[in-house]
């Protein structure tokens, strides 16, 4: 067995070498983006005003509950939105706007420039498609590369994510889970983007595998050195890759900083509530605590804060202004009115009681 | 269970046990009466008006029931306007007979090889298309819906032995077989309709069928079972009413089918000498080899085909979207 | 997949043997006297018997059924009443007639509708057709208005048979490979690819339509490619449910053919079926109608083959 893996191992690191000498590093600056879509009750405000950079080799975990936004951000990056969706602000890769690209600039900018490893693999696959043929086409798609050459290519990828190469002319119900996202991210990879987003792309998968997955990902921002975002509702997963953080809610981001700050002293109560919800192996047995509620309408959204309905400590103040990112350390900003407060916060969060009150108050009592 | 009023109850159980003194759980009959309240339709006819509705909205639906209003209109008022019966030969006014004369002020729609007014045929074959249309839509409904209802409804082995027989039949093709049939049993116009209704209740039948297993599914099915409701009143109060809109569409694409079908025999020379519906109309130009000439006489029985078949067949599209919620709108 | 092929060919050959004792059945039991044809008023009996005889019309039902059937299997099709020839003799050449513009009328049809379908099916507007009114014909209209404006008004091509008047060649290559012939066939191909298309486009059409909303296309296009490629898989991912649909309509294009050889006085089984019928000669309208029906089953356990073939999912079942 060990046999085996030393074999692989030298051509697969020279590979990995390889791509790490063709990976520009992508920066990524979104400013003021917003992305509502059109329904005939009105616009859902998806994405409401997000800004945040990702540097060169910079690893971005983007934290929230689902219905938060997350994914469309992510599509709003890509163009990827329905053609009646309201989109605004800037989306800046290596200092061009994305937003504002004629389609060819943005046919070629896609996979080359910045890639995508999705959620669920068995829907992004074409099911009619050998998988092989599918990576081709987007080889294909960016250059004058025979079938051949980009088959060859496909090989190479597929032994980077340790796949028999013969699995390529498969088709993809025939991949278990796992391997279906590993075919994902060889496909991510196979143009050398700078910038890779992986969005939520553990979520269909039985925990062993999603962890396989995740340190796979991890390996590969490590080797390769590209810029990665990476998408989850799961905050323990960030706690393990990622170096910085940014919290999502109700289309917004609440907090946004180094991973260590965010997730060890976080200033916004959202964030206390969210470490509450994942339990810690380590630390002493206590009940889970989950923050009471449901997010707020995105159609009509609230006049003041968006948490302000589910927060412990919300305010009168919190109900009317709106609050704006503030800087709560170096590169730590939260948007909330109490930020000075934040650490007497973070203990009372730490109580059942805290939010058991939020319940009653709510009306789930 | 705030939801019913024990009132309503009483008179729900008491419709249910009439029909079965079956022994069930009392404790659980609120929980199958809410069930059973939320599931059902509140008339009949509910789901069809409804659909109905929907249909308006489509604006080629509206064209189409606008086409087929006229002509409606057309085939009943005709003989008031256009005195001249279909089959009487025409005379010029030296005498002699007008065959095909060109569309005149006196006979805006000429006349054929035998002297007759083309605009009158035109407006008994409409008539006729009517008649042949819609009773054969009614008679494949009724069989279609009734075999569909018993086939999904009992399923086992008698839904088994009715598939079978309408696999098999589905593999007879049509025009031959009625060609066939209508030469054996003679060119008349009942022997058309029943060829017609015998070929399509095939396809009916599978439709109907179809929606019948999807509504069987639902729980306040189950919830009525759980009730005491026997066999003929779930079929027919429960079940019946949310699959007539399916039924109502096939009966409508087979008005178009059947007037196609009545055409391609009359055409062929299989069809009733005696009445001059389109098909017959196209039969005796193409026989007379007026067609390339006579524009004149070719034109009102094709473009009233094509207008009446296109109308049904805007009519049941629209139906088909709106009742297909995959096909609505995804943009880009 | 062999088991899944054997039943199909069972089934099918299950199919024929009803349709072709349905045709025994509905001629044995005809009102009128099949034998009209041969008989003239005035013959003694018998005379007529004799004739009877020699047509296989006598004896009791269950015996002229597996004479029927002992014949057909060894492709005696019995001797016309009309042509007083055997049957196969006048069919044989009728058939190629047939499939001459069968064939090349339904795969430009198909081609033709599918390509179109999925053009319409993806474009801005949610693939509102208007204008396919047109083409919701019935065949023999299509036909007509076809022969009426290509052959009439602007005499572009001949409408009538397989060749010109007058000439009589013999033999494969000078009958159907040259020049005369091709001109002849191109409004019979046309009608028959005109009356399939509608078929096709709508398929496609909704097929398309459907597959607008899948995930998969979101992660083509963000690959990067054109924006036709995206559209070519949605295309692609359509053709299933497209072909499922499709094939079994064949019978109702069987009748669409049928009626353009009646109007363009196309020597095929379909045109010789309807004389066949009015002239009461029995035996050449059984055979025709059992040559129309083989070739549509043979076609529906085509479809099957290609279908498994396009899914790669249902072989694996």
């Amino acid at each position: 067995m060990t046999q085996q893996a030393a074999r692989p191992t030298t051509r697969k690191s020279r590979l990995i070498e390889h791509l790490r000498q063709q990976t520009r590093p992508g920066e990524l600056s979104v400013d003021r983006l917003r992305a509502y879509y059109a329904t005939r009750s009105g616009y859902v405000r998806a994405v409401d005003d997000v800004s945040f950079e990702v540097r060169p080799g910079d690893y971005l975990g983007m934290v929230g509950e689902s219905g938060c936004g997350k994914t469309t951000l992510v599509k709003a990056i890509f163009r990827l939105l329905p053609e009646d969706a309201f989109v605004d602000g800037e989306v800046r890769l290596d200092g061009r706007n994305v937003l504002a690209m004629k389609s060819n600039e943005l046919r070629q900018i896609r996979w080359t420039r910045m890639s995508l490893i999705t959620q669920s693999a068995m829907n992004s696959l074409d099911p009619v498609y050998r998988v092989g043929d599918q990576i081709v086409e987007a080889i294909r798609a960016h250059g004058d590369v025979s079938y051949d050459d980009a088959w060859q290519r496909a090989v190479e990828m597929f032994d980077l994510v340790e796949l028999a190469p013969d699995r390529l002319r498969n088709y993809p119900h025939q991949f278990s889970g796992g391997m279906r996202q590993r075919a994902i991210i060889a496909l991510a990879l196979v143009l050398q983007p700078g910038l890779i987003i992986a969005d939520e792309p553990t979520t269909a998968l039985d925990v062993i595998t999603q962890d396989q997955i995740l340190g796979r990902i991890r390996r590969i921002h490590e080797a390769v050195g590209a810029s990665m975002i990476l998408v989850t509702h799961d905050i323990s997963v960030i706690a393990e890759t990622c170096n910085d953080t940014a919290v999502m809610y109700a289309g917004k981001i609440v907090e946004y900083g180094p991973t260590i700050g965010v997730l060890q002293e976080p200033c916004h109560p959202y964030t206390m509530g969210l470490k509450n919800a994942f339990p810690n192996i380590k630390g002493a047995i206590n009940k889970l605590i989950a923050i009471p509620g449901s997010p707020p309408s995105l159609i009509d959204p609230p006049r003041g804060c968006c948490f302000a309905e589910r927060c412990p400590f919300a305010s009168d103040r919190c109900r009317d202004l709106k609050p704006s990112l503030r800087h709560v350390g170096t590169d730590h900003s939260a948007a909330c009115h109490y930020t000075d407060q934040a650490a007497s916060l973070r203990e009372r969060a730490k109580e059942k009681s805290t939010w058991d009150e939020v319940a009653v108050r709510i009306g789930l009592g | 269970m705030t939801l019913l009023k024990k009132s309503k109850i009483r008179r729900a159980s008491a419709v249910y046990s009439e029909d079965r003194a079956a022994a069930f759980d009392p404790s659980r009959v609120q929980e199958a009466m809410a069930i059973w309240a939320a599931g059902r339709s509140r008339s009949v006819f509910a789901p069809l008006i409804e659909t109905f509705g929907l249909l308006v909205k489509d604006r080629m639906a509206v064209v189409g029931m606008a086409i087929i209003a006229t002509l409606a209109v057309v085939g009943i008022l005709g003989p008031l306007i256009v005195p001249l019966p279909p089959f009487q030969a025409l005379k010029a006014p030296d005498g002699t007979m007008l065959r095909l004369a060109e569309p005149s002020a006196a006979h805006p729609f000429g006349t054929d090889y035998f002297a007759h007014s083309v605009l009158s045929q035109f407006i008994l074959g409409i008539r006729i298309a009517f008649l042949v249309g819609l009773s054969a839509a009614v008679a494949v409904g009724l069989i279609s819906t009734v075999l569909g209802l018993v086939s999904g409804y009992f399923g086992g082995y008698l839904d088994d032995a009715i598939m079978r027989i309408v696999d098999i039949a589905l593999s007879i093709p049509t025009l031959p077989f009625a060609i066939i049939m209508v030469a054996v049993l003679g060119p008349s116009l009942e022997n058309v309709l029943f060829v017609i209704v015998l070929l399509y209740w095939r396809n009916g039948a599978r439709i109907v069928r179809s929606a019948v297993l999807t509504q069987k599914e639902r729980p306040f099915i189950a919830a009525a079972r759980a009730l005491g409701a026997s066999h003929w009143r779930i079929m027919t109060y429960h079940i019946l009413p949310n699959v007539l809109p399916v039924a109502f569409l096939w009966m409508t694409m087979s008005i178009a089918f059947a007037v196609l079908t009545e055409a391609s025999l009359s055409f062929i020379g299989l069809g009733d000498p005696s009445m001059a519906s389109w098909g017959q109309m196209l039969n005796l130009a193409f026989q007379t080899a007026s067609i390339r000439s006579a524009w004149w006489w070719v034109l009102p029985p094709s473009l009233g085909l094509i207008l009446l078949i296109s109308s049904i067949y805007f009519i049941g599209r629209a139906f088909e979207e709106k009742t297909n919620p995959r096909l609505r709108q995804r943009a880009a | 997949m062999r088991v899944y092929l054997a039943r199909r060919i069972i089934q099918s050959i299950i199919v024929v043997f009803v349709m072709v004792t349905l045709m025994f059945v509905i001629f044995r039991i005809i009102p009128s006297d099949p034998t009209a044809m041969l008989v003239e008023r005035g013959m003694p009996e018998e005379t007529r018997q004799r004739l009877l005889e020699q047509w296989g019309l006598t004896g009791p039902l269950y015996v002229q059924y597996v004479r029927y059937l002992t014949n057909l299997f060894q492709g005696d099709f019995g001797l016309s009443f009309f042509y007083s020839k055997p049957v196969w003799e006048i069919l044989a050449p009728k058939v190629l007639n047939t499939l001459w513009i069968a064939i090349p009328g339904l795969l430009l049809g198909a081609t033709f509708g599918s390509v179109l379908g999925m053009f319409v099916g993806w474009s801005r507007r949610g693939g509102a057709i208007d204008g396919l009114g047109i083409l919701l014909a019935p065949p023999f209209v299509t036909g007509i208005l076809a022969l009426m404006v290509f052959s009439g008004f602007f005499d572009l091509l001949p409408g009538f048979g397989m060749r010109t008047p007058g000439a009589n060649p013999s033999g494969f290559a000078a009958t159907y490979l040259n020049g005369d012939f091709l001109q002849h066939l191109i409004l019979p191909v046309a009608v028959v690819a005109l009356t399939f298309i509608p078929e096709n486009l709508l398929l496609m059409r909704t097929g398309v339509l459907e597959a607008r909303g899948e995930d998969y296309l979101e992660m083509v296009r963000a690959k990067g490619v054109s924006e036709f490629r995206v559209m070519w898989h949605a295309g692609r991912n359509s053709l299933l449910p497209v072909i499922t649909w499709l094939f079994p309509s064949l019978a109702e294009t069987v009748a669409g053919i049928v009626l353009v050889e009646v109007v363009f006085s196309w020597p095929g089984v379909g045109r010789e079926l309807v004389f066949s019928v009015t002239r009461q000669d029995m035996p050449i309208a059984q055979a025709g109608f059992f040559l129309l029906a083989v070739m549509i089953v043979a076609s529906n356990l085509l479809a099957d083959l290609v279908y498994s073939y396009l899914d790669p999912r249902v072989v694996y079942k």
